[in-house]
């Protein structure tokens, strides 16, 4: 067989970022099927390819992109097909085959953004994330850090023009940026992420501490006879936490 | 309304007339229904839905109403085309893409004051009969999608959403639909196709309207969230109110976003036709940064055509006689500007003063439009990027004269050949930066770079056919 893929595959080949690590894997639970289940709902009856929008919106939300497993779920959940989901997956430039960092910097580089000194502003915030300029291309225009922490990328009109440069970081819009403004933004991304480390650290602390204590506990009831409360959901409560804090991440200012 | 305080620094100018921006930047004011129910809203809801719905209909096209999407189309006109005898469901669509570069003003109403809008909407579907409504709100707007979405559930716990509303035996559904980031999702069929969970490649026309044909084959409305927003307003004044202010085919306030080269940029609300262009950049605005000139206007959104600001245009009086004007004495509403080749589309006005390079300013904007076309009809696919590749080697000193021709050419070509408007909007921008500030364009290119090749494979191709001395 030849080795180069057709254009479907090459569509849905999974591109690999460095920025995968900081949201969970694509994974089928039943609170993301409720979820879909509840979009669809929302459309009327028989219309439920309506839904695709608002299902990749969640599944964005969630796992930071939309990898090639989701769309055949996506496909699934709103009675479509995987190809008609991968065309409207490549049809929007809102929509991510590769995995964001963690910070996702949307610069507008549109005319009244340009006239205050917008696109300036990419290549200093290249220089500080550690990526190269050349690496935006019309075919990726996205590019992410080697750490994975920021991801950059440059859009059109935000919808707030006089106030321009605009920047938005993940959900949150920033106006009249400068370089000093950036370099702001970027400390304080570090600071909640260093929070978010360290709430998780003490998670896992938490975690071994009632794993120390369920084990004592064990013991102390196999020297009593009295049968001793099943130490399970204890240990399992913050591993769940931890994996929400980090879905959450995303959604985050 | 005297008992309104803006938040410091954020007052509007004595000459504006807050309306629809009566909320925006107030002290104390919170999107939550309270603060909206506590100023008097939902009033005019009720009001209405004691009414019969054609006379709602009727107020509006005797407000003169005009919509404030882009295009200006009388809204309430738009509202009688769903066809006679329909008995299939009817669906309205509230236009909140606003991606058209140069216009802010949605953006505003969505975040601070989303209950005026959704007031709006049940007015006017309560009008058309539609039970089931779309927001198509901008995937750059999430947190206006929370808003917005948490307005609608205290809107339905108030019972002015769901069924029997106010015990009016009348349904209505709204639901929130985000895009993704494509320009092209603000044109209404490609909005609507959106919806539907397709590509949003624009329809064909005919139908002129999705009042005909639309949503789900459906009749559908679509209309912009400020014209939804000024229905409100209609209701509230009475038709003939309304139709009496500002300027007589084009009556009610208008909201401007000013951007670009003026001290003070920003929105502000107007009464139509109220001031003129330069009163807006001079008195509203601010004038030009110091030291500076206006060069250009574009005076409706980036796809309106450019002006220059020393260009003497003539009108004529109502008694014959020819007047000289420039663009600084034309007044602020939808039609006046178009006497003069341009258009007040959604109200988005680009100022340019003389430190800016007028091809640079176009290729920007080739660059938007070659990036944002959605590729379906040839003219406009390759048109675009063929444009865009021009402007780019006329910037770079690269070009000759004749690409300046054909740049316009190209334009020439896209123009009324398309299926939807985007063809049009994105040849206007050539064709008048290229016209209006030839000179320009011709000072940056050199007769010598029409020999020469423009890229490594034609310089390969061209290998056997040229000297090499
Ligand atoms: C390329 C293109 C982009 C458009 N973008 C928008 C937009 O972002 N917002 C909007 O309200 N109307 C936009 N329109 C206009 C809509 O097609 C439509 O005319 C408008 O929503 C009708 O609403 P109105 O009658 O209330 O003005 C666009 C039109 C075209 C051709
Ligand atoms: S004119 Fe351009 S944007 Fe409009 S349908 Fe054709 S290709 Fe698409
Ligand atoms: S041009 Fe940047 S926000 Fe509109």
């Amino acid at each position: 067989m030849s080795a180069t893929p057709n254009a479907i595959d090459a569509i849905t080949a999974p591109v690999s970022s460095p920025g995968e690590k900081f949201f969970p894997k694509f994974e089928v639970t039943p609170e993301l099927t409720a979820k879909a289940q509840e979009l669809v709902a929302l459309y009327p009856e028989g219309k439920e390819q309506s839904a695709v929008l608002p299902i990749i919106h969640h599944v964005q939300e969630e796992f930071g992109y939309v990898s090639p497993e989701a769309m055949p779920w996506i496909a699934e959940m709103c009675k479509s097909t995987p190809i008609h989901v991968a065309g409207i997956v490549t049809f929007y430039p809102g929509i991510h085959r590769k995995c964001p960092g963690k910070f996702h910097f949307r610069v507008c580089r549109t005319i009244a953004c340009a006239l205050s000194g917008g696109e300036e502003l990419l290549p200093y915030i290249c220089s500080k994330m550690g990526v190269d300029p050349a690496e935006m291309t019309d075919e990726e225009p996205m590019v992410v850090s080697p750490d994975g922490l920021w991801s950059l990328e440059a859009v059109e009109c935000l919808a707030n023009c006089g106030f321009g440069p605009n920047v938005m970081v993940n959900d949150t819009l920033y106006s009249q940026v400068t370089r000093g403004k950036i370099d702001e933004i970027m400390a304080a991304c570090k600071k909640e992420l260093a929070a978010e480390r360290k709430e998780a650290a003490a998670a896992k602390k938490e975690a071994a501490a009632a794993r120390k204590e369920a084990k004592a506990a064990a013991a102390a009831a196999e020297e009593a006879p009295a049968p001793a409360p099943a130490p399970e959901p204890e240990t399992k409560k913050p591993a769940a936490k931890k994996a929400t804090t980090k879905k959450a991440a995303p959604k985050k200012k | 309304m005297s008992d309104i305080t803006y938040k410091p620094g954020k007052e509007p100018h004595p000459r504006e007339t807050r309306r629809i921006f009566r909320n925006i930047d107030r002290e104390g004011y919170d999107p939550s229904i309270k603060c909206f129910m506590k100023d008097g809203g939902y009033e005019t809801l009720k009001k209405c839905l004691k009414m019969e719905p054609a006379d709602i209909t009727n107020e509006v096209k005797k407000s003169g109403l005009r919509g404030r999407g882009g295009a200006g189309f009388p809204t309430g006109v738009k509202w009688t085309f769903i066809p006679k005898g329909n008995t299939k469901p009817v669906y309205l669509v509230c236009n909140c893409d606003e991606s058209e570069p140069g216009t802010f003003k949605d953006r505003f109403i969505v975040h601070q004051d989303p209950h005026q809008l959704i007031e709006g909407m049940i007015i006017a579907c309560y009008a058309v009969q539609a039970h089931y409504a779309v927001i198509y709100m901008r995937e750059e707007f999430p947190e206006a999608a929370r808003i917005m979405q948490n307005a609608l559930k205290e809107a339905e716990a108030k019972n002015f959403l769901g069924k029997n509303i106010q015990g009016s035996g009348f349904d209505l559904q709204i639901v929130l639909h985000r895009g993704a980031g494509a320009y092209i999702c603000g044109e209404e069929t490609g909005l609507i196709n959106s919806i539907e969970g397709v590509r949003p490649y624009p329809r064909i026309k005919p139908p002129f309207f999705p009042a005909a044909i639309g949503l789900y084959g459906c009749p559908t409305i679509v209309n912009n969230v400020e014209s939804l927003c000024q229905v409100r307003q209609v209701m509230l004044m009475g038709g003939e109110a309304y139709a009496a202010e500002g300027a007589q085919r084009s009556p009610g306030t208008r909201i401007i976003g000013v951007s670009g080269d003026v001290k003070r940029p920003g929105v502000y609300e107007i009464i139509s036709g109220s001031i003129t262009y330069g009163e807006l950049l001079y008195d509203i605005c601010g004038g030009p940064r110091i030291g500076r000139k206006f060069k250009a206007i574009i005076p409706g959104g980036a796809s309106a055509k450019v002006m220059r600001c020393d260009e003497i245009l003539k009108d004529r009086n109502p008694d014959g006689t020819v007047r000289e004007m420039t663009i600084f004495d034309v007044p602020m509403d939808l039609d006046s500007i178009a006497k003069f080749g341009s258009m007040s589309g959604s109200g988005g006005v680009i100022v340019m003063d003389d430190t800016r390079s007028m091809p640079k300013v176009l290729n920007n904007l080739n660059r938007f439009f070659a990036w944002e076309s959605c590729g379906q009809c040839s003219p406009c696919r390759e048109g675009n990027p063929w444009m865009y590749k021009l402007s780019t080697r006329i910037c770079e000193g690269k070009g000759s004269p004749e690409d300046v021709d054909l740049l316009k050419s190209v334009a020439d070509n896209i123009c009324g050949r398309t299926v939807c408007a985007f063809g049009e909007a994105c040849s206007w921008p050539t064709q008048a930066f290229t016209t209006k500030f030839r000179e320009e364009f011709l000072a940056l290119t050199k007769p010598i770079n029409a020999l020469k090749a423009h890229s490594a494979e034609t310089a390969e191709a061209r290998k056997f056919l040229t000297r090499e001395d």
